[in-house]
């Protein structure tokens, strides 16, 4: 590490801000009507980071912003949310900017976010059937991961939706943000 | 209010040791979690780790609503587990879907310790380590200082913006803006004119951040000195060290010896 060079006063105030406002965002909880379960804005953050800011902002802020979460609401999850969280956005940056060319930004976002999302929900699923009964049997997981596969799936459904809406209304009202590219 | 900060402010032994030690031994005991599958080790270790997080003298609130987080997914995995793993005898419930056998039951306990044996051990690395001490001790450990730092930045502007949250939500609900109508897609549209603001302020803050690092000569020198250095006591070396015996040595007779561990 020590050839790296530093990061720049710029790159290390974006970094710390998106932490802070994936891990916020992640403490915002919404009813789901008609359920008693609630949905995060976590992935909505990191959807937005990964298309503003670019694949390595997204997956640091995805990774320490909901780690940071994680290690006080549950710390079970932390090396899955580590892991998961950091190549959603890696992966949604990745499409979201490889992909500027084209000109239908709706459309390469929510490719970006839909691949991306997969790698969520298929992520926490494998997380509780195949790592949490490392050892044990195979099948026995399902029960948990099957509870939860419904609530993951609304949360980047929604995160989604959320991201393109908020990324959309912020480069017209805060238009300076493209200097902002780190 | 939201229980961000979990730090238990009292002066225990456990407060003292050094956060390096405690990032370690957390780290460790997560992976020994992880190939352990008998039952009276995890079960030990939980009770062991109920002993040390109590002997930070935890306000009782504080404790049972972070574990009772941790504890719901443990309750369900067992709960939930005869539903798909019936193998095994004796049984000890025959209903026609949800059949309970002792082996299933076993395996479904195990993981409900796991889940609170990697709990335990963050939880208490929580209680006991303020945010900057973390911070300087995973720097120690290798993570580039200029991450740490915007770790730092990040935990100094949390509470802020949860408090920006809510106040631009309460300005919008002033104005007439009803947000808890329609079904889930129309909620989280909702939730737009709410979180524009909060980006904008929050970008507007990253702004004037990277002035303020600028002046105060972020990136000046190479050689970086910090105003609160972190040091390690003889027991905290024999503490990490026997920690990194005890669990590499279980693991390893674990993997590679394969005893029942």
């Amino acid at each position: 590490m020590s050839e790296r060079n530093p990061m720049t006063p710029k790159a290390v105030a974006i970094y710390g801000v998106m932490i802070a406002l994936v891990a916020t965002m992640t403490l915002v909880l919404v009813p789901i009507p008609a359920t008693r379960g609630y949905f995060n804005l976590g992935e909505a953050m990191i959807f937005f980071a990964a298309f503003v800011f670019g694949r390595k902002v997204a997956g640091v802020a995805g990774a320490v912003g909901a780690g940071i979460i994680d290690l006080i609401f549950a710390p079970h999850f932390l090396p899955a949310t580590i892991v998961i969280k950091f190549l959603e956005g890696y992966v949604a940056g990745t499409i979201a900017i490889g992909m500027r060319q084209v000109s239908n930004v709706w459309a390469v976002r929510t490719v970006a976010c839909s691949l991306a999302g997969m790698i969520m929900i298929a992520g926490y699923f494998a997380y509780e059937v195949f790592v949490l009964p490392l050892g044990l049997s195979d099948t026995g997981g399902l029960g948990p991961a099957l509870v939860e596969l419904p609530f993951n799936i609304f949360q980047v459904l929604l995160g989604g939706l959320i991201a393109i809406l908020l990324a959309e209304g912020i480069e017209l009202s805060y238009p300076r943000i493209q200097d902002f590219r780190v | 209010m939201v229980l961000f900060d979990i730090l238990v402010r009292k002066d225990t032994p456990l407060h003292r040791v050094d956060p390096r030690v405690k990032i370690i031994s957390a780290i460790l005991l997560t992976f020994f979690a992880f190939v352990s599958s008998n039952l009276l080790v995890l079960v030990a270790l939980v009770i062991i780790l109920q002993v040390m997080i109590f002997s930070t003298s935890v306000g009782w609130r504080t404790y049972s609503s972070t574990i009772w987080l941790v504890a719901r997914l443990a309750i369900l995995f067992v709960l939930l587990w005869p539903f798909f793993d019936q193998a095994g005898e004796p049984i000890l419930l025959d209903l026609p879907i949800y059949k309970v056998t002792l082996p299933a039951l076993l395996d479904s306990l195990v993981v409900a310790f796991r889940i609170l044996l990697i709990a335990s051990g963050w939880l208490l690395l929580m209680f006991t380590t303020p945010h900057s001490k973390l911070v300087r001790g995973m720097v120690k450990l290798g993570l580039p200082y200029d991450i740490g730092l915007s770790i730092t930045i990040a935990l100094r502007y949390i509470p802020n913006f949860i408090g920006t949250i809510s106040q631009i939500k309460d300005a919008q609900l002033s104005r007439g803006f009803d947000m808890d109508k329609g079904g889930p897609f129309r909620r989280a549209r909702n939730y737009i004119p709410v979180l524009i603001p909060t980006v904008a302020i929050a970008l507007r803050t990253a702004e004037e951040l990277s002035s303020v690092l600028v002046c105060r000569g972020y990136g000046g020198s190479v050689k970086r000195t910090y105003l609160k250095e972190i040091h390690l006591r003889g027991v905290d070396t024999l503490a990490v060290a026997s920690v990194i015996v005890l669990f590499s040595l279980a693991i390893v007779s674990r993997i590679i010896w394969g005893l029942p561990i």
